[in-house]
């Protein structure tokens, strides 16, 4: 177990160190001035010392000169309310790994130990309150995905005006998550507390500019995609927004296929078609019954986009699993048409999975009856 | 004999300062007009466009940037009135004092604006990185830490363009009346009193003076100050390699460690802060 000195003029200070190393499962040593340690590191060997400067009999910096003298280099962490430059860049030279300003959170006196002492664990996410770090969605950084304490959110839009926000939840996937705000101060707080995909910017909010929020945002959210929100223009502006360092500009009054066009670029549609070897899957439809029309053309699209990779993979065969799709009869049959086509075009074999509702929506059209179907994908590939 | 020369420009200056006589360099009369006209609670935005009319490159630099897409959608300006609206009172301030302080920066001189430009170029990435420091550490007033940033070192160029006017008058021959480490020394020692009297004229807010007046150690009283954001950032853009002069490498480090637990940032959070400042640098030019 990792031994921790502590070395502090103050009782309370000494006990709040313990009771916090003692719960993180350190054992902790203690002493009243650099006399007091340096006698104790003759019977002890800490792993770490966390040493104030202010002390009566013998200093901090007196101590660690002492200390390194003696050719000791246990790692210290300078604990103190001592702020001067002067006093901390002579201790950096005598060799410290770290300082603690006094009074500390102990969220940092956490981190730093762990740091110094190089557990695993040690996450920079939980050093301080700003710097909560932020951890990269699934897609884009998985071994960050794992640090605790943040919420995965979707979307963050920043926007003055609340329908903005209401109008933009509609466009919006039900299954997507959302958060909105109408401050820079507000998408700060979020920021701190929460990871998001993709960060929408309004461009004209009072007394704000977006793109210095766009960049304090990033410090925040390095992995989120960060999009400038304008009104619509003759003019092409994404350009320019994207010259100040945006990459992507949406424009309002927001328009179906334009959303769907936003997500297509920053979401992964897993949702919608997810592609696994030479079989496609279409998701399940969770929205509202006027956005059918959209998932189905989001659907054709990516469709015929994996099936020209699939022949590019030399692939000899599409499965198509329509288990989850929504039982849409005419939709589902032009759907299925359109695959059949592209797969003649491509040269690959066909082969459907899905419901007997769906088997006999397509047995009921010449053009797809005949098209080898199977109620499940274990029986679709052993029939391969 | 430049030893004594060096004290006694030095000493004049300081004696200056003191008693509240030290003439600062003429600011562009539009620029200053306009600030004044903005410091009335209920101004008139004919008024204000009076003044800014006053000076064309202040006008055009109004306009371009209400045009910009930092300030919105990018909109083609046909008059100031349009632009002084869309901007709004705190926007046009600082617009104007940056004005004001990138005027401060340029001299006829060749080497005084070559050093010049270095000291601007840090001070723009001071003021970049304080902006963003900041606002993630819950200070107010962003816009104006990037001011106190900016203005950091405005006394530099003063006093700079001062002993500029001595050698002139003092030195036969075109020959140094003090050597160049006494300029840079007389510099050091005197700039920030002269930044806080530039301040103090330009009637810019305490938070900007005391960045400019209190730049070598932090104020744990106070830990989000825009003065420790500044220290912070000036610190930052140093280890970064854009200082001016020589640099204490430790001196900064201590800054910067302190300022991280001062300010609660880590290093993953201060790598980001810088990481992209080089092209926002450029950007800002």
């Amino acid at each position: 177990m990792p031994c921790i000195l502590t070395i502090d003029d103050s009782s309370t200070i000494r006990t709040i160190i313990t009771k916090q190393m003692t719960d993180l499962g350190f054992e902790v040593e203690q002493a009243e001035d650099g006399v007091q340690g340096l006698a104790k590191l003759e019977v002890i060997t800490p792993d770490l010392i966390l040493l104030d400067v202010t002390m009566p009999v013998m200093d901090g910096p007196t101590m660690l000169a002492k200390l390194r003298e003696s050719k000791n280099t246990t790692p210290v962490i300078m604990l103190t309310s001592e702020s001067k430059r002067a006093i901390v860049a002579g201790a950096m030279k005598l060799g410290i790994d770290d300082y603690i300003l006094k009074p500390f959170k102990p969220e940092e006196l956490r981190a730093k130990v762990l740091k110094a002492l190089r557990v695993d664990g040690a996450a920079p996410s939980a050093e301080t309150p700003i710097s909560a770090s932020p951890v990269a969605p699934k897609s884009a950084a998985p071994a960050a995905a794992s640090s605790p304490g943040l919420q995965f959110t979707d979307v963050l839009l920043i926007d003055d005006m609340e329908n903005v926000h209401k109008k933009f939840r509609t466009m919006l996937p039900a299954h997507f998550s959302m958060s909105a705000c109408v401050s820079a101060r507000e998408a700060i707080q979020l920021c701190q507390e929460r990871v998001y995909r993709v960060v929408v910017i309004d461009m004209v909010i009072p007394d704000i500019n977006s793109v210095a929020l766009m960049n304090q945002l990033r410090a925040l959210q390095p992995h989120a995609v960060m999009v400038a929100l304008a009104l619509r223009s003759a003019n092409d502006t994404s350009a320019e927004v994207k010259a100040n360092g945006f990459s992507d500009l949406l424009s309002k009054p927001f328009d179906g296929g334009a959303i769907d066009e936003f997500l297509g670029r920053h979401f992964e549609v897993d949702e919608v078609l997810v592609v696994d070897g030479n079989v496609l899957t279409c998701g399940k439809f969770e929205g509202k019954e006027e956005k059918i029309e959209r998932y189905f053309s989001r659907v054709r699209t990516l469709a015929r986009e994996s099936l020209e990779k699939l022949a590019s993979a030399c692939h000899d065969e599409a499965l198509i699993d329509l288990s989850m799709a929504p039982v849409r009869n005419d939709r589902l049959i032009h759907l299925v048409m359109l695959v059949d086509k592209e797969c003649k075009r491509l040269g690959l074999g066909l082969r459907i999975i899905g419901t007997p509702d769906i088997k006999r929506a397509l047995a009921s059209v010449t053009d797809t009856a005949d098209i080898p179907f199977f109620e499940t994908r274990s029986a679709a590939t052993e029939a391969a | 004999m430049s030893e004594r020369v060096a004290n006694e420009v030095e000493r004049v200056v300081l004696a200056r300062i003191a008693s509240n006589r030290l003439v600062l360099p003429a600011s562009p009369q539009g620029a200053t007009k306009a600030l004044e006209t903005l410091r009335e609670p209920n101004f008139r935005a004919s008024k204000l466009v009076q003044d800014l009319e006053r000076d064309p490159i202040l006008a055009v630099l109004v306009l371009r940037s209400a045009s910009s897409a930092a300030h919105g959608r990018p909109v083609e300006m046909k008059s100031l009135d349009q632009a002084v609206s869309r901007l709004g009172a705190q926007q046009l301030k600082g617009i104007i004092v940056e004005y004001m302080a990138h005027e401060l920066f340029q001299s006829s001189d060749r080497r005084i604006n070559e050093a010049n430009n270095r000291v601007w170029e840090h001070s723009v990435v001071v003021g970049l990185i304080a902006r963003d420091v900041a606002a993630l550490v819950g200070n107010a007033e962003p816009d104006s830490c990037y001011l106190a940033g900016l203005l950091h070192d405005i006394g530099k160029p003063v006093m700079g363009a001062m002993l500029l006017e001595v050698e002139r008058s003092t030195s036969r021959n075109g020959s140094a009346f003090i050597s160049s480490a006494q300029w840079t020394a007389i510099v050091d020692r005197t700039h920030r009193r002269v930044g806080v009297a530039v301040a103090s004229e330009w009637k810019l807010a305490d938070s900007i003076t005391s960045a400019i007046r209190d730049c070598s150690d932090y104020d744990a009283a106070d830990r989000a100050s825009a003065a420790n954001i500044v220290r912070f950032s000036n610190a930052l853009a140093k280890r970064e390699g854009f200082g001016t002069g020589t640099v204490d490498m430790s001196d900064v480090e201590a800054l910067v460690m302190v300022g991280k637990s001062m300010l609660g940032a880590d290093e993953t959070i201060v790598n980001r802060l810088v990481a992209n400042v080089r092209p926002r640098l450029q950007q800002a030019k």
